[in-house]
């Protein structure tokens, strides 16, 4: 039993690192939610096609190991890569090259990465459908770091418009409730160290404000749930593979115990900065944003509870 | 990462199950929990663990034990927790003090005291919390004077989980009180008979005695019963709850929860959405005790020592199990209380401050995780006689 990183994955966290460290993807997280006219977000697909991660497949040895650490890594940086959606197709329908999104049935709004993907995989009531050409528009002003799209199926003609996949939903439902979860934890570590960085810093009352137990023991509870929040994705990663019975419990208890870490620790992290943290100036409400609008997607938090406690009476 | 077994762990696997199987009729009924009434069948059953190599399977051999890895221990009692039988009676013993007396004890005292610790023999109990110093352990007042080249104590301690049926205790008393209090303690070995140590049961919130307090009133004791040198009883003591975070990164398989606890006893009155999210929540916490402890456990094995963070364990464990206990009493109607969730989430709120309460713990990883600094102090530096007391 080994059931933490080996060398090849952190080797992985840090390639993943320093390429997204070139781009000021928080700089131009704050500019997009200015509305600036040419202030969209990189596209950073094409750093992922050339790190390897859009070949990165769920299904193979670790496979979907590697996808959640990418997507931490990405959620750190708020980098939009499109690997969630694109992940999660490759995951059921192997060697697709086309940038690819999943639209999971009944959920055709805010769907991460619908709007710049070039084939979508529609769950639909007889089966997953790839199509190209289905009707899609960005959506949500509120966190535009991560591009959202509402599918339009009304016009869709399936045996004209698309193929038939014979795969399972299902799984890749899975794995888009995972990495989006990763993507998510990304954005509450990077929050909580903010807040542990600026809370050695700041002084107030002739010493360090981290020095004080209020705060102190605040950070260190998001720790804790940040953390049992990585080993459940690690559980669910680990479960795609070896326990396939128990990768649906898996990938929502990760999902439920990421989307209330980020909501906690998000806020926390701009309670300790004080002031400085309600700016619009700071980083600290872009990972807020992130981590309130996370939690509503794909069936959100609440959906994902549902399903754990489904899970669990069998 | 992987959680598959090694051909070599599958064969030790199915090697213990094998022996379960065999044995477990041997078991007592219920389950150790935190807490025993009847310790004599609990105690035969440790014997015969450990005589199948079942508990102590990290001590070295010539002691009794297996000489094997934090993961052999791990698999073992993943077996126990499958096959629902306890595993030793003394867990503390086995897995704290019996471990501290290996790291720091003579010869001589090895000799004496390991194996029938291990074989259940002669149960042992933690002497360390006292009335005035809980979570700040190194301000305990137990006195150990120098008289006739022995020692003499006096003092009391307190939350002592199982003085009443030990045999001995490891006392951490204070010996030189002229210089800073981490460096003014002395580990010793109590015989728990020895004329001068008193036993008193102290009840909890629960109804049941689990602790104890101890008073020592001029207990004599030879120069022999120290471990470790004058003045080192911080750095024993530093040894022992080292080992005690290795124990909770198992502490579920231990206490032979399952996060299905909490749904058997309310599974037809899930008709309520919000009951639901809230069993979601206490699941998720239980799995995540259990997939955060096997990571801490891999730590161990590829060589690191146990960190702090193994205490946040903890803090999650007994928020989900007092909320899982809430959960099901909602929904069966407070006649649950009356029963084993009303002592449970009794219990629970005891075993917030036990091993460290949740503000110690917090402080503890924040400083040595996070990099927080510490509060200023003045107690590091004076003499402990200087300390307001």
């Amino acid at each position: 039993m080994n059931f933490e990183l080996g060398s090849d994955e952190r080797l992985l966290v840090s390639s993943v690192r320093e390429a997204l460290s070139r781009i000021d993807t928080l700089a131009a997280a704050r500019n997009a939610l200015d509305g600036q006219a040419g202030a969209e977000m990189p596209d950073l697909w094409k750093e992922a096609v050339r790190g390897g991660w859009t070949e990165i497949c769920p299904t193979e040895e670790r496979g979907l190991l590697h996808g959640v650490l990418v997507l931490i890594e990405c959620g750190r940086r708020l980098a939009p890569t499109g690997l969630v959606g694109h992940l999660a197709v490759i995951s059921i329908l192997k060697g697709l090259k086309e940038r690819a999104a999943f639209v999971p049935r009944g959920h055709h709004d805010f769907v991460p990465d619908a709007a710049e993907a070039d084939v979508l995989l529609v769950e639909l009531d007889e089966g997953p459908l790839l199509v190209d050409c289905a009707s899609v528009r960005r959506v949500g002003r509120y966190d535009p770091s991560r591009p959202l799209g509402r599918v339009d199926l009304s016009d869709l003609d399936p045996a004209a418009d698309g193929t038939w996949v014979d795969a399972d939903p299902g799984f890749a439902w899975n794995v888009a409730q995972t990495l989006l979860a990763a993507e998510t934890l990304g954005a509450a570590e990077a929050a909580l160290d903010l807040a542990v960085t600026y809370a050695k810093q700041r002084k107030a009352f002739g010493r360090s404000i981290g020095s004080f137990q209020a705060i102190k023991h605040q950070l260190t509870d998001s720790l804790r749930l940040n953390e049992n929040a990585r080993s459940l994705l690690y559980f669910a990663a680990y479960a795609a593979q070896n326990e396939p019975e128990r990768f649906g419990l898996a990938a929502n208890a990760a999902r439920f115990a990421v989307e209330h870490a980020a909501d906690v620790g998000t806020r926390r992290s701009i309670a300790v900065h004080g002031g400085l943290g309600a700016t619009w100036e700071h980083d600290a409400h872009l990972y807020f944003r992130r981590a309130q609008l996370s939690r509503l997607l794909l069936g959100g938090q609440t959906g994902a509870g549902e399903r754990v406690v489904s899970h669990v009476l069998g | 990462m992987d959680l598959t077994d090694t051909p070599e762990l599958a064969k030790y696997r199915r090697r213990v199950r094998g022996w379960l199987q065999e044995n477990k009729a041997h078991a007592p009924a219920q389950t150790t929990g935190l807490h025993v009434r009847d310790i004599e069948p609990f105690r035969a059953w440790q014997r015969r663990l450990a005589e199948a190599g079942l508990v102590g399977v990290t001590w070295p051999r010539e002691h009794g034990g297996q000489g094997g890895s934090m993961i052999e221990q791990a698999v073992a009692n993943s077996e126990l927790d499958r096959a629902g039988v306890p595993g030793a009676l003394d867990i503390i013993g086995v897995g704290n003090l019996g471990p501290t007396v290996i790291a720091h004890g003579t010869q001589a005292q090895k000799e004496r005291y390991l194996r029938p610790l291990l074989l259940g023999d002669e149960i042992w109990c933690q002497l360390f919390s006292e009335p005035a110093a809980g979570s700040d352990v190194a301000g305990i007042r137990t006195r150990a004077i120098r008289h006739d080249g022995g020692w003499r104590i006096n003092g009391q301690k307190v939350w002592t989980t199982n003085a009443q049926h030990a045999a001995f205790g490891l006392l951490l008393a204070r010996t030189d009180i002229d210089v800073p209090k981490h460096r003014g303690l002395t580990m010793f070995i109590v015989p728990m008979k020895a004329p001068g140590v008193t036993v008193r049961p102290l009840r909890q919130l629960t109804g049941a005695a689990a602790f104890n307090e101890v008073f020592f009133d001029d207990v004599e004791l030879e120069d022999e019963f120290r471990v470790g040198e004058p003045g080192e009883g911080w750095t024993v003591a530093m040894t022992c709850l080292m080992y005690e975070r290795l124990n909770l990164l198992t502490m579920l398989d231990q206490l032979g929860w399952q996060p299905e606890q909490f749904v058997q006893p309310i599974r037809d009155k899930l008709q309520r959405a919000d009951l639901r999210q809230r069993l979601a929540g206490v699941i998720v916490d239980m799995l995540a005790v259990r997939y955060t402890g096997y990571r801490a456990l891999s730590k161990v094995a590829n060589g690191d020592l146990p960190g702090p963070e193994a205490g946040l364990g903890k803090i999650t464990l007994v928020d989900a199990a007092t909320r899982g206990a809430q959960l099901v009493a909602e929904a069966l109607g407070p006649s649950a209380l009356d029963g084993e969730w009303g002592f449970l989430l009794g219990e629970m709120q005891g075993l917030r401050s036990g091993g460290g309460t949740d503000e110690i713990v917090l402080t503890t990883v924040g400083e040595r995780v996070l990099g927080l600094p510490a509060e200023p102090r003045v107690d590091k530096t004076a003499p402990f006689r200087e300390l307001p007391s």
